[in-house]
């Protein structure tokens, strides 16, 4: 099928298709969500090792079930609530191992940070953003962490996130509330209006 | 209950225009590597590859129940055709055997038995005559009338003596 009608498709469309054998539709489907969902986590697990893992778990999923999809709802709610309930099973896994007792570490951040001397200051400031994001980011309780993470990531709206979560809408934004208001005040200025 | 001033500042955030949405896009730009984008599309391709055999075994595998269908079917009828055969042998077969029956001289259909027992139940008048005579030549007045009111009743339309 040609690439330009195909790319008006609908993410729904898409999947249906590639349910019925289109490879080309699977890969415009990827290209739109790969980034997004790597991002949510990578964010989430905060080791690239493990978010690559969760990553390929993930779109595995998706190909396998995808005879069962059914364009009831938006493919991103889809994809994000087995990207979540991976994450979920990736937390108590570890919780199990224990492993919660060692510091998280951001190694995305390392593996982009160049010497401060060769960097421009806009990038260092990023950089200094980024890090403090982060420290904020992995404070948050886990429930908060993953609405703010989806609302960014996703595209979705609360009601969505809050299907993938399985909570109340009420309890999704009282969440995202409070995540927002921590964020807001640990990064300070950079993130006010 | 929630403070105004923060319902405000959510408001303001699920716009998706807040300083503290951009920042995080501004910083979090990560792409999966592109080994991780190799790995995974050529597994989404190994998938469809099953596809057709898949359909194919499908195809043979309907097509192999569907000639056994038709097998049994013709089977099936081949044995209700020698059900109907046999059945309209055994009809033709009693048919013929009624007709013959009822064509047949009509002193091969009575039961000489049956006619021996039909004689000895009603006798001829004149036997019936002779019977009630040696009654009334033996003394027997009254069982010579019984026999004689029942030979009346047995023949109204004769008169005996």
């Amino acid at each position: 099928m040609d690439q330009t009608i195909l790319a008006k498709e609908d993410d729904a469309q898409l999947m249906l298709r590639y349910a019925h054998g289109d490879a080309q539709a699977f890969d415009l489907l990827y290209s739109r969500h790969k980034a997004p969902l790597y991002r949510y986590l990578l964010r989430q697990c905060r080791d690239r090792a493990v978010a690559d893992d969760l990553f390929q778990d993930v779109w595995g999923r998706v190909i396998r079930n995808r005879k069962r999809y059914q364009a009831r709802a938006k493919f991103a709610t889809f994809l994000y609530r087995v990207a979540h309930n991976c994450v979920v099973d990736q937390f108590r896994l570890r919780t199990r191992r224990h492993d919660d007792q060692s510091e998280p570490v951001d190694e995305t951040s390392d593996s982009l940070a160049a010497p401060d001397a060769e960097r421009p200051d806009r990038q260092l400031a990023d950089e200094q953003f980024r890090a403090a994001f982060q420290r904020v980011l992995d404070g948050l309780p886990d429930e908060q962490r993953a609405v703010f993470l989806l609302y960014e990531e996703s595209g979705l709206g609360l009601d969505e996130i809050a299907e993938i979560t399985g909570v109340g809408i009420e309890t999704a934004k009282s969440r995202l509330r409070y995540a927002v208001n921590k964020l807001r005040k640990a990064l300070g200025p950079a993130a006010e209006e | 209950m929630s403070d105004p001033g923060e319902d405000k500042l959510l408001e303001d955030y699920l716009h998706r225009k807040s300083a503290l949405s951009m920042g995080y896009r501004r910083v979090y730009v990560e792409t999966p590597p592109p080994e991780l984008d190799r790995s995974i599309e050529a597994r989404a391709r190994r998938a469809l590859r099953w596809l057709l055999p898949g359909l194919l075994a499908a195809v043979i595998a309907i097509g192999f129940a569907y000639s056994i269908n038709i097998g049994v079917n013709r089977y099936m009828g081949a044995m209700l055709g020698a059900e109907k055969n046999i059945q309209r042998t055994n009809k033709e077969i009693a048919e013929q055997a009624e007709k013959e029956r009822l064509s047949a001289p009509i002193s091969v259909i009575i039961d000489p038995a049956a006619l021996a027992k039909d004689s000895s139940a009603q006798p001829t008048r004149e036997q019936w005559l002779a019977k009630i005579d040696a009654l009334k030549r033996a003394g027997k007045k009254a069982e010579a009338d019984a026999e004689l009111k029942k030979l009346r009743a047995a023949y109204p339309d004769k008169k005996a003596n």
